[in-house]
C-alpha cells in the first residue's frame, strides 16, 4: 500500500494496487483505514500522456493530470486536486508538529507574539509581506508560542516554519 | 518609415508604439497596435525574457535590473528604451506608470506621443483628496469623508484621526490618497480598531504608492460598484460606453465584472453618464478613463477616477462592439471620436471573469508555481486576453492576474450559463487558480438573481470558501498515474539534456526555451 495525501482536504488515503493475469491491475483503497468499495469503477490511463478516463455507472469521465515534484495536480468536472505521494515515515506539518510554515515566499513585516505568550486560535502572529500585499498569518489553535524562527525584515521560502505553539489541552 | 493610412494625415503621427507594461494587458494592447497597422515594442526584464508579450511584439527592448523599480517602474529606463528601438508612441497599459502623472510629462517632453490623458488630468484625479475637492465643483454626488490635517507627531496624527471618524461617523475606510486595487485601504468598525488600522494602511500605502497620505470615507455598507467608460478627444468632446457593474469582490479588488448591470435603469444609466462627463470635463480628460461610483438604492456616490484603460474593459468592448484599445490610439492620434453618444447602446450580455493564480480556500492568498497544463476553454462568445502560456510560470515577482475570461452572450442568462461552461472547461494545472472558485460565485442563485453588492463573497462564504472536489476521484487517479509511471513517460522525452528537478514539464512545455 502507498500513501496519498489529498491536500485539498487534508485527507490521508492508502492505495493499493496489484497487477492481475487478466492485464488489468487490481485497487485497493482505504481513507483512514476503512476500505471503499468502487467495484464499478474502472481506470483507463490514456488516451494521451496526460489523461485518464474514469468509468462508473454509466459515465465515463476524462479527468487530465500532471505530475509536478511529488505532487500530482489532478483536474476533474472543473475541480482541480492536488494530491502528493507520501513515503513512509513523513511527518506532516502542522497537526504532528505545532509549526505554523509560511504559505508563501515574502517578507516578514511584523511579528506580533512572543515565546511563552497565550494565544487564541485566529489571533494575528505575524504579518508577511507578498506580492505588495500585508497577509495577516494567524493561530490555528489555542496555545502557547513555543518558539519563533525569524525576525521582522527577514525574507522566508515557502514552507518555512515561522513559529510553533503548543497546542492547549 | 510609410504610416498607416488612418494615421498619415492625422494631427499627431506616429508609427511605432512602445507598451510600458507587461502580461495580458502588454498582450491586448500589441494586438490592438497590430491590427492598426503600428509596429510594437515590448520591454521587460530578466524574469520576463521568454514572456508572451516579447513573443507576440516586434519587436523587444531587454531592461536591466533586479527589481521592479530599476525594469517596469523605471521612467528613465522605458525612455531610454524608447530612443534605441525609436518608438515614437507610448502606451502605458495599467498599473506601473500609467497613472504617474510626472512619467507622462516626461514622456511627452521628450518627443514621444503619450497613449493617456494629460499629465494634468492624471495629477488631478490621481490625488483622490484633490479629486473629491474637484467633484464638489463640478456638482458630482460624493461619499461622506474628510481629510487628515497633517500633525507633526504621530500622537497628535491618531488625534485628530480619532476627532475626524467621529465626524464622519463609523464604519469607516481609510483610504490612500495615491491608492488603488485596494491596497493601503482598510475597513474600521469602531474606534478601538482605529489606530492599527491606520498604522498598517500607512506602510502598504508607503511600500505600494511611495505616499502614505491616508483620507477617511464613511463606508456605504452593502453597495454595488458600478463605473461608467467614458471617451474624450482632443476636440473637446466626450461620450460615455454605459455602465460595468464590478461588485464582485475579494480584498476589495475586482474578481467578476458585466456589462451592462441588472441595477441600472435607463434613466438612471443617463444620469450617471452625464454626471461621468461632467467629472471627466473637470479634469479637461482627454482618452479612455473611467468613473466609479458606489451604489445604494437609487443614489449613487463618485468613488474615483482611473486615469487610463481599466482590467475589465472587454466588457465593454463586447457589448458596445467599441474595441477601447484602438480608440486610444486613434484619439492620441488627434482624430474626432469615431461614434456619437446615441450610437452607443447595449447589444446583450458580456461577463469577464479574472482567473488568479491564489489560493481561494485560503485567504485567497496569492500562489507560485509552474503553469505546467494551460488549456482554455473554446466556443462561440468567449474571448481569453492572456499573459500566459503553458509552460510559464506564476513568480512572486508579479501581480496573480494570470488571464481574464470574458464571455458575451445574448442575455444575463445565457452570458451566466456560458461562463460557468467556460469555467468548468479551464484546465491550468500546477499552480492553484481561482477558476473553481469563480464557478461557485457565478453559479451562486443571488447572482443568478442579480443580488450583487461588494460583501457578497465575504457574506455567502463567511468561513471561507472549499472546494467540493471528489477526493476519492483525484486519489484514484494519482495512484493509477503514478503506478503506471504516467509522469516518467513524459519527462524522459523532455528531460535528459536538461536536469531539472523541480518541474520536467516546465521544459517540455515551454514553446520558446
Amino acid at each position: 500500500m502507498k500513501e496519498f495525501i489529498n491536500q485539498t482536504d487534508d485527507s490521508n488515503w492508502a492505495v493499493g494496487i496489484i497487477d492481475t493475469s487478466s492485464g488489468y491491475s487490481a485497487i485497493k483503497i482505504e481513507l483512514d483505514g476503512e476500505s471503499l468499495d468502487l467495484q464499478d469503477w474502472r481506470i483507463l490511463i490514456g488516451p494521451s500522456s496526460d489523461e485518464v478516463m474514469l468509468e462508473r455507472g454509466s459515465g465515463e469521465e476524462r479527468l487530465v493530470l500532471v505530475k509536478v515534484g511529488d505532487i500530482w495536480w489532478v483536474h476533474h468536472n472543473g475541480h482541480s486536486s492536488r494530491v502528493s505521494v507520501v513515503e513512509r515515515g513523513a511527518v506532516n506539518t502542522f497537526d504532528s508538529m505545532g509549526g505554523l510554515t509560511s504559505p508563501m515566499p515574502g517578507k516578514i513585516l511584523n511579528i506580533m507574539a512572543s515565546i511563552g505568550e497565550q494565544v487564541d486560535k485566529g489571533q494575528t502572529l505575524l504579518i508577511l509581506e507578498a506580492m505588495k500585499m500585508e497577509n495577516r498569518i494567524c493561530s490555528p489553535v489555542d496555545g502557547i508560542v513555543s518558539a519563533i524562527h525569524y525576525e521582522a525584515g527577514d525574507q522566508v521560502n515557502q514552507g518555512a516554519i515561522l513559529i510553533e505553539i503548543e497546542e492547549a489541552e | 518609415m510609410d504610416l498607416p493610412s488612418w494615421i498619415a494625415d492625422a494631427p499627431f503621427k506616429f508609427g511605432k508604439v512602445l507598451i510600458a507594461n507587461r502580461g495580458e494587458i502588454a498582450c491586448r494592447i500589441i494586438r490592438g497596435c497590430q491590427e492598426m497597422g503600428l509596429a510594437t515594442v515590448a520591454i521587460y526584464n530578466d524574469a520576463d525574457a521568454n514572456a508572451m508579450h516579447v513573443e507576440l511584439a516586434d519587436e523587444s527592448v531587454h531592461l536591466e535590473g533586479d527589481d521592479l523599480a530599476s525594469t517596469y517602474l523605471s521612467a528613465h529606463s522605458i525612455i531610454n528604451a524608447c530612443r534605441t528601438s525609436r518608438a515614437d508612441a507610448l502606451h502605458p497599459g495599467y498599473g506601473f506608470l500609467s497613472e504617474r502623472a510626472d512619467f507622462a510629462e516626461l514622456v511627452e517632453a521628450s518627443g514621444i506621443i503619450w497613449i493617456g490623458p494629460p499629465a494634468k488630468a492624471i495629477d488631478s484625479m490621481g490625488d483622490k483628496v484633490k479629486a473629491r475637492r474637484l467633484m464638489v465643483d463640478a456638482g458630482v454626488p460624493l461619499v461622506p469623508g474628510a481629510e487628515l490635517t497633517p500633525q507633526d507627531s504621530l500622537a497628535d496624527t491618531v488625534d485628530e484621526l480619532r476627532r475626524v471618524s467621529s465626524e464622519v461617523g463609523f464604519p469607516i475606510l481609510l483610504k490612500a490618497s495615491a491608492g488603488g486595487g485596494g491596497k493601503g485601504m482598510r475597513s474600521v468598525e469602531t474606534s478601538g480598531e482605529l489606530e492599527a488600522a491606520f498604522l498598517s494602511a500607512k506602510r502598504e500605502a508607503l511600500s505600494a504608492f511611495g505616499d502614505d497620505t491616508i483620507y477617511l470615507e464613511r463606508r456605504i455598507v452593502s453597495p454595488r460598484h458600478i463605473e461608467i467608460q467614458i471617451l474624450c478627444d482632443t476636440h473637446g468632446d466626450a461620450i460615455h460606453l454605459l455602465e460595468r457593474e464590478c461588485s464582485i469582490q475579494r480584498r476589495h479588488q475586482k474578481v467578476i465584472e458585466e456589462a451592462p448591470s441588472v441595477a441600472i435603469s435607463q434613466e438612471m444609466r443617463e444620469q450617471m453618464g452625464e454626471a461621468a462627463i461632467n467629472a471627466a470635463k473637470a479634469v479637461h480628460y482627454v482618452g479612455a478613463g473611467t468613473i466609479e461610483f458606489l451604489l445604494s438604492g437609487d443614489e449613487f456616490f463618485f468613488l474615483e477616477m482611473n486615469t487610463r484603460l481599466q482590467v475589465e474593459h472587454p466588457v465593454t468592448e463586447l457589448v458596445t462592439g467599441v474595441d477601447l484599445v484602438q480608440e486610444q490610439l486613434r484619439i492620441a492620434a488627434g482624430h474626432p471620436l469615431a461614434i456619437s453618444q446615441d450610437e452607443v447602446f447595449p447589444r446583450g450580455w458580456a461577463i469577464e471573469a479574472r482567473i488568479y493564480s491564489e489560493d481561494a480556500a485560503n485567504g485567497f492568498l496569492p500562489a507560485i508555481g509552474p503553469i505546467a497544463i494551460f488549456r482554455p476553454p473554446e466556443g462561440p462568445g468567449i474571448r481569453l486576453d492572456t499573459g500566459v502560456r503553458q509552460g510559464d510560470e506564476a513568480s512572486i515577482d508579479f501581480d496573480p492576474l494570470l488571464a481574464k475570461l470574458i464571455v458575451h452572450a445574448s442575455d444575463r442568462q445565457r452570458a451566466i450559463e456560458r461562463m460557468s461552461r467556460a469555467l468548468e472547461d479551464f484546465i491550468i494545472l500546477g499552480v492553484t487558480t481561482n477558476i473553481e472558485f469563480l464557478r461557485s460565485v457565478i453559479t451562486h442563485e443571488k447572482f443568478a438573481s442579480g443580488d450583487t453588492t461588494t460583501d457578497f463573497i465575504e457574506s455567502i462564504w463567511e468561513d471561507g470558501w472549499q472546494s467540493s472536489a471528489d477526493p476519492a476521484v483525484a486519489v484514484i487517479a494519482a495512484a493509477s498515474a503514478e503506478k503506471v509511471g504516467l509522469h516518467l513517460g513524459i519527462s524522459s522525452e523532455g528531460t535528459e539534456d536538461s536536469p531539472d528537478p523541480y518541474n520536467p514539464f516546465s521544459t517540455l512545455g515551454r514553446r520558446y526555451p
